[in-house]
C-alpha cells in the first residue's frame, strides 16, 4: 500500500517536471522524428535508370528492363532513354539516377552492354543485382542458349521492416526506456538531497516499499513511453506488424533494469546535472551496444539453446532491442520471443537487485545520515 | 509542571554517544523527557542538538546508549510506536512539485492514516497554520516563511504524541515567527514538544525545561527560571564605555564597582561593563560615579533581566553565536 502511495507521488512529480518529462519523452520523440525524416525511404524502390542507345543498339534490353517487377508488382526501374551521354554521366554523378546503361555494338559487331554506377552509392548495389540478372538473360538469349542463371526472390518472413525507419523505430523505444536511468537518478537523488527520503523513512516505510514505489512509477512511465513512441512512429509512417501489448511487456521488463541502473547512478551523483550526465552516459553506451541506433556486427561468444549469444548480450537492452524488432517488425508472438524475453527478465532482475543492494547499502544503511 | 514525575517519563536517553571519525557529536547524553512538557535543547550551531534528536527519533543509530519511548527501545519500535513521534527538521524538507494539501495528505497516509483521515488532518493543519489559501499551491511557489510553516505542519499531520522541532524559527519572517511560536505554545500540554534552538529567547519563552548542550555534552538541565537564578539574582546592567579602557584602569573600575554589586565583568572586546545585582538600578548612580572618578566615560546604559545566554556564557565562557 505504501509502495502505491510512493508511486503515485513520484508519478505526480515526473508529470509536473518539464526536465524529467523532457528526458523520457521529448528526447526520444526528437530521435523518432530524425529517424523518420532520414530513413523512411523503402528498401524496394523504383530506381531511376537512364539508357543510352547507340545507333545500332538493340532495343530489346530496354523492354526487358521496363518489364522487371518486384513481387508486389511495382516496377524495379523507371527507364528513360536518353541521347546525351555526357548529361547522363552528370546525372549519375549527382545521384539523380541509380545507374546508366549504355547499349551499343562492339568492335566485333556483336551487341555490347555497359552498366555505369557510383561505387559508393548503396542504391546502385541493390539495383545492380537486378540489372545483372536482366542483362545476363539478354546475353543468354542473344547467344541462343537457355537461361543459365535465374534468381528467385521470395519473402520468407510473413512481415519485416520495409524501410530503415521500420528497423530503427523499436530502437527508439529502447532509447526512451533507457532514459529512465538518468530520470531515476534525478528523482531519487533529489529525495536524498532534499531530505525527503529521511522524512519518508521516519514514517516507518521499509526500504523495499520505497524502492518498489519508485519502480512502479518508472514502470508506469515506461508504458507511457512505449505508447507515445509507438503512436508517433506510426504517425510518421512506421509499418507495424506486431502486438503492441507484447511490446509493452518487453518495455516493462527493460524498465526494471533501467531503474536498477538509475539507483546505482544515484549513489555517485551530487546534483541534477551529474544525474543527467552520468545517467545519460550509461544510457548511451547501452543504446549503442544494443544496436538501437545502428546494427552492430555479430560478436558471438557462444550459442545457447540455438541462440547465438553476443558479447553485448550481458545488457538486457540488447535482448530488448531484438525482442522489440521481432515483435513489431516481424510480428513475432510470445513464443517467438520467449528466449529473449526470458533473458531480459533474468538480466533485468539481476540489474535491479544490484541497484537495490547498492543503494540500500550506500544510502539507506544503518548509521547513514539519510 | 505537576506532570513531571518519574511515572510520566515519555522519552529517555541513556549514555547516548555518536562519533563521526574523531569528532564526538554527542557524548554520553542521558536525560528524561516528561509527557506534556516543552523540552528545549539550547546550544550553538554544531553543539550536537540535531544529532541528538536524530537518534531520539530513530533516524540515526547511536554508537552506544539507548533511546526508549515509554520503555521501548526506539530501534525495536514498530510503526505504531514510531508514529507517536513527529519530526520537523531544521531544513525545509518538502517535495517541490506537490501542493501543500498533497504533501500533507501523502505523509498522513504514509503514517497509515486512511485517505479520509489524512485529508481531514491536512485541512485542519492548513487552517491552523494559516496556509488555507495556499492549499493547492506547489511548495516551490511558496515563500520561505510559508514553506517553514508547512514544514512544521508535516511533522504533525499524523497527530503524534511527541513532536520534535529542530530550530523551528530559523529563517522565519516576523509574521511566520509569531505564528509558529503561537502554534508551538498551543501544542504545549497537549503534546510533548522537544525543541532545539540556538535562540535563547525562543528557549526561554517556550520551554518548560532547557538542556544546555555544547560540544556534544549536556552542561545543564533545568527550568529556565532556575538556570537563570544560578547565574545570579536580580537585574543585569550593561554600560557601554565610550573609549577603549586600559586594562589597568579596567581593573581599578572592576574593583571599585565590585563591592556595590554581586557580579561585575568588563568585556574588553566590546568595551562593555556588565554588572549584576538584586537592585542594580538602585546602584547605577554609584557605579557611574565610580566610572567618572576613574576617568572612564560611560555611553549607553541598558538594564535587562538575566537570560539563558548569560547561563551559557557562564558555563562555556562563550556566547551562543560565537
Amino acid at each position: 500500500m505504501k509502495s502505491l502511495l510512493v508511486a503515485r507521488k513520484s508519478l505526480l512529480e515526473i508529470l509536473r517536471e518539464p526536465a524529467l518529462l523532457g528526458l523520457v519523452l521529448l528526447m526520444p520523440l526528437v530521435f523518432v522524428g530524425i529517424a523518420a525524416f532520414g530513413y523512411s525511404a523503402p528498401f524496394l524502390v523504383t530506381h531511376p535508370l537512364w539508357v543510352f542507345v547507340q545507333a545500332e543498339g538493340d532495343l530489346v534490353l530496354i523492354e526487358a528492363l521496363r518489364a522487371e517487377r518486384y513481387p508486389d508488382g511495382r516496377p524495379v526501374f523507371d527507364v528513360t532513354v536518353v541521347t546525351d551521354l555526357d548529361a547522363a554521366h552528370i546525372a549519375l554523378e549527382e545521384r539523380e539516377i541509380t545507374a546508366l546503361v549504355e547499349v551499343g555494338v562492339g568492335a566485333d559487331g556483336r551487341p555490347s552492354v555497359m552498366v555505369h554506377g557510383d561505387a559508393l552509392y548503396g542504391r546502385f548495389y541493390r539495383a545492380s543485382v537486378v540489372l545483372d540478372q536482366v542483362v545476363q538473360r539478354y546475353a543468354d538469349r542473344l547467344a541462343g542458349r537457355g537461361i543459365l542463371v535465374q534468381i528467385h526472390e521470395n519473402r520468407y518472413a510473413p512481415a519485416g521492416p520495409e524501410n530503415e525507419f521500420d528497423y530503427y523505430a523499436p530502437g527508439m523505444m529502447v532509447f526512451a526506456l533507457l532514459m529512465i536511468i538518468p530520470q531515476t537518478a534525478m528523482l531519487v537523488g533529489r529525495e536524498l538531497r532534499w531530505g525527503t527520503l529521511r522524512r519518508l523513512r521516519l514514517s516507518g516505510v521499509r526500504a523495499w516499499e520505497l524502492l518498489m514505489g519508485i519502480s512502479l512509477a518508472q514502470m508506469a512511465v515506461a508504458v507511457i513511453q512505449v505508447l507515445v513512441v509507438f503512436i508517433s512512429a506510426l504517425a510518421l509512417g512506421y509499418n507495424n506488424h506486431g502486438s503492441l501489448i507484447l511490446a509493452v511487456f518487453v518495455g516493462l521488463a527493460i524498465s526494471l533494469s533501467a531503474v536498477g541502473m538509475g539507483l546505482i547512478v544515484t549513489c555517485f551523483i551530487e546534483n541534477d546535472s551529474q544525474a543527467v550526465n552520468l545517467g545519460s552516459t550509461v544510457t548511451m553506451v547501452q543504446v549503442f551496444v544494443s544496436g538501437a541506433f545502428f546494427p552492430l556486427p555479430p560478436l558471438t561468444v557462444f550459442t545457447l539453446l540455438g541462440h547465438p549469444i553476443g558479447l553485448f548480450d550481458i545488457f538486457p537492452a540488447t535482448h530488448g532491442m531484438l525482442a522489440l524488432q521481432q515483435v513489431l517488425n516481424d510480428g513475432a508472438g510470445l513464443e517467438g520471443i520467449g528466449f529473449r524475453l526470458a533473458a531480459i527478465v533474468l538480466l533485468s532482475s539481476l540489474t535491479f537487485a544490484a541497484g537495490v543492494f547498492t543503494f540500500h547499502r550506500l544510502k539507506m544503511g544503518r548509521g547513514s545520515r539519510v | 509542571m505537576g506532570l513531571m514525575n518519574m511515572s510520566n517519563v515519555v522519552l529517555k536517553t541513556e549514555g547516548l554517544t555518536k562519533r563521526y571519525g574523531d569528532l564526538v557529536a554527542v557524548a554520553d547524553l542521558t536525560l528524561e523527557i516528561y509527557r506534556g512538557e516543552v523540552f528545549g535543547f539550547l546550544g550553538p550551531n554544531g553543539a550536537g542538538k540535531t544529532t541528538s534528536i536524530n537518534m531520539m527519533c530513530g533516524l540515526l543509530v547511536p554508537d552506544t546508549g539507548t533511546v526508549t519511548i515509554d520503555g521501548v527501545p526506539i530501534h525495536a519500535a514498530d510503526d505504531v510506536l514510531r508514529a507517536r513521534v513527529g519530526v520537523c527538521p531544521q531544513e525545509i524538507v518538502l517535495w517541490e512539485r506537490l501542493t501543500c494539501l498533497e504533501q500533507l495528505q501523502f505523509m498522513g497516509e504514509m503514517y497509515s492514516l486512511s485517505a479520509k483521515e489524512a485529508h481531514q488532518r491536512a485541512e485542519m493543519l492548513l487552517e491552523e497554520l494559516d496556509l488555507v489559501e495556499k492549499r493547492d499551491t506547489q511548495a516551490r511557489k511558496l515563500s520561505g516563511g510559508l514553506q517553514r510553516r508547512l514544514n512544521v505542519a508535516m511533522a504533525l499531520v499524523h497527530d503524534p504524541e511527541i513532536v520534535i522541532l529542530d530550530e523551528p524559527e530559523v529563517g522565519l519572517d516576523p509574521q511566520s515567527r509569531v505564528k509558529v511560536r503561537e502554534y508551538i505554545q498551543s501544542l504545549a500540554r497537549v503534546k510533548t514538544v522537544i525543541l532545539t534552538t540556538h535562540n535563547m529567547d525562543e528557549a526561554d519563552r517556550l520551554a518548560d525545561r532547557v538542556a544546555i548542550i555544547d560540544h556534544g555534552k549536556l552542561l545543564e538541565l533545568d527550568t529556565p527560571t532556575v538556570l537563570k537564578k544560578r547565574v545570579g539574582e536580580g537585574d543585569v546592567v550593561e554600560i557601554e564605555l565610550e573609549t577603549t579602557v586600559d586594562p589597568a584602569i579596567a581593573g581599578q573600575v572592576e574593583a571599585a564597582v565590585a563591592h556595590m554589586v554581586d557580579q561585575v565583568h568588563m568585556d574588553h572586546e566590546t568595551s562593555t561593563l556588565t554588572v549584576r545585582a538584586l537592585n542594580a538600578v538602585g546602584a547605577l548612580a554609584s557605579i557611574l560615579d565610580a566610572l567618572e572618578k576613574s576617568g572612564v566615560q560611560a555611553g549607553e546604559v541598558r538594564v535587562r533581566e538575566n537570560t539563558l545566554e548569560d547561563v551559557f556564557i557562564q558555563l562555556t565562557g562563550r556566547r551562543l553565536r560565537q
